[in-house]
């Protein structure tokens, strides 16, 4: 199980030197089964003043999923703790 | 008994073009499996660049694969000495891809610009909605 970053070859534009960078998350138990999960992690920006920063990428779809369905367990929680209550 | 007896030529020869298709599968399997470990790379996440307006886009996407392989085989003689072999083997795979995100470059800056997939959020709203119904409607009817 290993998690690795891998840099995609700079771009330029516009002055800009742009770098997106990549993660990718590989689970391989035996040498004929795996499963390789890759998403975006952040671009590094360098501007053409030379200050160099990263800008994360955010998967929102996955963001709102989760706060779903963790709004959901309260949800229920709460509903339950009422209803031991009465 | 018959494991204690020697082989005979036919046997041999049987065992021999098993082993030889076993190796080949075996062979295959590794090609394809050093093909599904090329899929974890930056390429994969990051499309190719669009020019547009001034601008340019790089769209970035979520990739997840799964492959699963496997092969096997076996000799045997009957009453009748006569031999018989056979091989088996199967595999599968998948793959996901789910846009995530935009990276827009312009003259004023860099920009990371999500992709909201409001399918997927809605089939998640509704089934955390039936769960949680069925959850309600449970705790109801043990009162």
């Amino acid at each position: 199980m290993t998690f690795e970053n891998h840099s995609h070859p700079p771009i330029r534009w516009h002055g800009y030197q742009i770098t997106p960078i990549a993660q990718s998350f590989r689970f391989i138990p035996a040498r004929p089964f795996g499963i390789i999960w890759n998403r975006p992690f952040s671009v590094q920006v360098e501007t053409p003043a030379g200050e160099i920063y990263r800008l994360p990428v955010i998967d929102h779809t996955r963001f709102i999923q989760i706060l779903i369905f963790l709004g959901g367990l309260a949800l229920v929680w709460i509903l339950k703790a009422i209803n031991r209550k009465r | 008994m018959s494991n204690q007896q020697a082989e005979t030529p036919q046997e041999a020869d049987l065992s021999q073009s098993q082993e030889n298709v076993v190796q080949s599968a075996a062979e295959f399997m590794q090609e394809t499996m050093d093909q599904f470990m090329a899929t974890a790379d930056v390429n994969a996440v990051y499309g190719e660049t669009i020019k547009h307006q001034g601008n340019l886009i790089i769209p970035a996407a979520e990739v997840v694969n799964f492959m699963g392989f496997g092969v096997g085989g076996g000799t045997g003689v009957n009453e009748d000495r006569n031999a018989g072999s056979g091989i088996g083997g199967g595999g599968g795979g998948k793959s996901f891809a789910r846009p995530v995100a935009v990276i827009v470059a312009g003259e004023s800056g860099v920009e990371v610009k999500p992709v909201v997939d409001f399918t997927k959020i809605y089939l998640t709203a509704f089934t955390t909605l039936g769960f949680i119904t069925a959850a309600w409607l449970r705790m109801r009817r043990g009162r």
